[in-house]
């Protein structure tokens, strides 16, 4: 009986004096992970060549290039996302005014959004924008799969011409803010 | 993520009501200190384990954080909780969940120097290291950490799933020394595991373009066996429980054990458990990936030939770091134990009733030393412990254990053994400091069993 008694005495001094803080696991509904991803998008560096047109063409006062993006292929990212940002970063070594158009296409090429132009003064070797999308007004953003990049001399009266020197050199990044749920 | 949450939730409060196996290691006679050690003595002629509830042992740790951290009610909102702890662990952090259940198990005296020893338990064994770069990453992304390098080499984890048929022999060589051994089969109804990974991923500011992306060097092996059969995930949990028994993947492990008296008071005790592996060869599903990956962005040529510059990347990561699926059988090693006991015995001398109707002599008091490691993937963890055992009658005893070990320096366990009529229960708790807050505990375990013991 002796056993029995403190066997009892054993197991009657656990379940009374375990015990633990209020815990509330709910919370974790409230938990969201805020990830900012970083990541570089196009660039490039060209000269007068790339404007300079074969003999009895018109004059190239424009150039473009129109490519598939598809940051959106991933479904996690077009679910999550919140904002999206672009950071340009352009030097411009000609003697020359140009605009830089960047348009956001759907799988037809139809425009879904239009950038604020880059206009780069001429020797302007420090230029710098900033786009800023609030995905919640602009939720068809999320849809683009293509990306139309025009360069276009301000002049189009006088070209470029292949011994003007200098180069245009043009970087640019996105930061993608992403905001779900555990 | 809410399921392995809860599950997490349910193993903690399962082990809420718990302890250590240093306390049962060498704790008076009971039959699944066998397991422990098959070189300890024991007196009965032969023993019967009430299935299911012969031996049953739980045992939750993490290191770096405890639930509370992050599950307390106070004023701090759950995401600035969740940033503290990921602020404060490192990547030597882990979390290890341990449960074990006894199926069945049995013994009977082959002569009078030799017990033989055999049975069936199941075993749940997951250890994690926390992954802090990748948790960092996922939650913060890159923007805040240029020029940070994010490792890989931190992913790394085991989960075992498995049924151990076993059977071992105690014999007693002289007065001085006994031996014991086991010999075990494990059948694996489910293994997860991921080590030996390497690699970094960096953001730098770029030179041709504003950021620079390296992925260096990456090989990384995730492996499965017993999860995805014809590409399809198994979802019955009766499929994992009939896998425990001769399922498929196979494997062997022995367990040694010794105890010798220096001196009729003085006892030396040693184990190594399972020196074993499983080949896992049905149902598995191996992802190898290697390689690495500069990428600065899209070079745009204007050069009016329509290349598909988004295709050419993606061409080119797949070339460059090549991911594969594979089924190939691997071999899965068991975590190797070590026990070492020193136990010096003193007070009253008493007599209590052996199998050969004879009284043996013993006494009333112990205190000593032990030591515990585990030989895990990443490093070696090791526990030491200082104890005291007294016996109240031949039918009552009890150990209280002091442990030092990763979780903390003031785990102080208890355990009691009792025997009415043929009816052994014994009952061990870990961590008695923490029960007024287990929440607030890194560390939680819990052992019983009823036994029925025949002289």
């Amino acid at each position: 009986m002796k056993s029995f008694r403190l066997s009892s005495f054993f197991l009657s001094f656990f379940l009374f004096f375990s015990c633990s803080q209020s815990l509330d696991f709910d919370q974790i509904e409230a938990y969201t992970m805020k990830p900012t991803i970083s990541a570089s998008l196009a660039f490039f560096k060209i000269d007068a060549t790339n404007f300079s047109a074969p003999l009895g063409t018109p004059i190239v006062t424009e150039i473009t290039e129109i490519v598939d993006f598809k940051l959106f292929e991933s479904s996690f990212i077009k679910e999550h996302i919140v904002k999206l940002d672009f950071e340009f970063v352009v030097s411009n070594e000609f003697n020359r005014a140009l605009t830089v158009e960047i348009l956001l296409l759907d799988g037809n090429d139809r425009l879904i959004y239009k950038f604020s132009d880059l206009n780069i003064s001429a020797n302007n070797l420090d230029f710098m924008q900033k786009e800023v999308i609030d995905i919640a007004a602009n939720q068809n953003v999320t849809n683009f799969t293509r990306v139309s990049f025009t360069i276009s001399l301000d002049d189009k009266s006088t070209p470029l011409v292949a011994s003007d020197l200098g180069e245009f050199e043009f970087k640019s990044a996105t930061t993608i803010y992403l905001e779900t749920a555990i | 993520m809410k399921k392995p949450i809860l599950i997490l939730v349910f193993l903690g409060v399962l082990s809420s009501f718990s302890q250590n196996k240093q306390v049962l290691y060498d704790f008076a006679g009971v039959p699944q200190t066998l397991l422990l050690n098959p070189g300890l003595e024991t007196n009965y002629k032969y023993h019967i384990g009430v299935p299911l509830v012969s031996g049953f042992s739980s045992e939750i740790g993490s290191t770096g954080f405890a639930v509370s951290d992050i599950f307390s009610i106070d004023n701090s909102s759950i995401t600035d909780k969740i940033n503290a702890v990921l602020n404060a662990i490192d990547s030597s952090d882990y979390l290890k969940i341990n449960s074990q259940i006894e199926v069945f198990s049995a013994g009977f005296r082959f002569d009078e120097k030799t017990y033989i020893s055999f049975g069936f338990y199941q075993e749940l064994d997951a250890i994690g290291h926390i992954p802090k770069d990748v948790f960092t990453l996922a939650n913060e992304g890159n923007l805040a950490y240029l020029n940070k390098t994010f490792s890989v080499s931190q992913l790394l984890y085991k989960l075992d799933v498995l049924g151990v048929i076993h059977a071992g022999v105690t014999r007693k060589v002289n007065d001085q020394l006994t031996l014991g051994g086991r010999f075990k089969i494990y059948s694996s109804a489910l293994n997860l595991e991921s080590s030996d990974n390497s690699g970094t991923f960096t953001t730098n500011l770029g030179s041709n373009n504003i950021y620079v992306h390296h992925l260096e060097a990456i090989n990384t092996n995730f492996q499965t066996s017993g999860l995805i059969s014809n590409n399809e995930y198994i979802r019955d949990p009766s499929t994992y429980l009939k896998n425990t028994f001769l399922g498929g993947n196979l494997g062997l492990g022995i367990d040694f054990g010794l105890t010798y008296y220096i001196n009729p008071q003085l006892q030396f005790s040693g184990s190594l458990l399972d020196i074993g592996f499983v080949h896992h060869k049905k149902n598995i599903k191996n992802t190898v990936t290697s390689g690495s990956f500069t990428l600065e962005g899209i070079e745009f040529e204007f050069d009016d030939s329509n290349r598909n510059y988004w295709n050419e990347i993606e061409t080119a990561f797949k070339e460059q770091v090549l991911s594969t699926d594979n089924n190939d059988s691997y071999v899965s090693w068991r975590p190797t134990k070590l026990n070492a006991a020193i136990k010096y015995s003193f007070g009253e001398k008493r007599s209590k009733y052996c199998y050969d109707n004879t009284f043996k002599e013993f006494y009333t008091d112990a205190f000593g030393a032990q030591l515990y490691a585990v030989f895990r993937p990443l490093r070696e963890q090791f526990a030491l412990t200082g104890f005291y055992e007294k016996s109240f009658s031949n039918k009552l005893h009890a150990k209280v254990t002091y442990t030092i070990d990763d979780y903390s320096y003031y785990n102080i366990g208890i355990g009691l053994s009792a025997q009415i009529w043929k009816i052994n229960f014994y009952g061990i708790l870990d961590n008695i400091a923490e029960l007024s807050d287990i929440s607030n505990s890194n560390n939680i375990s819990l052992q019983f069993g009823v036994n029925l013991l025949f002289n």
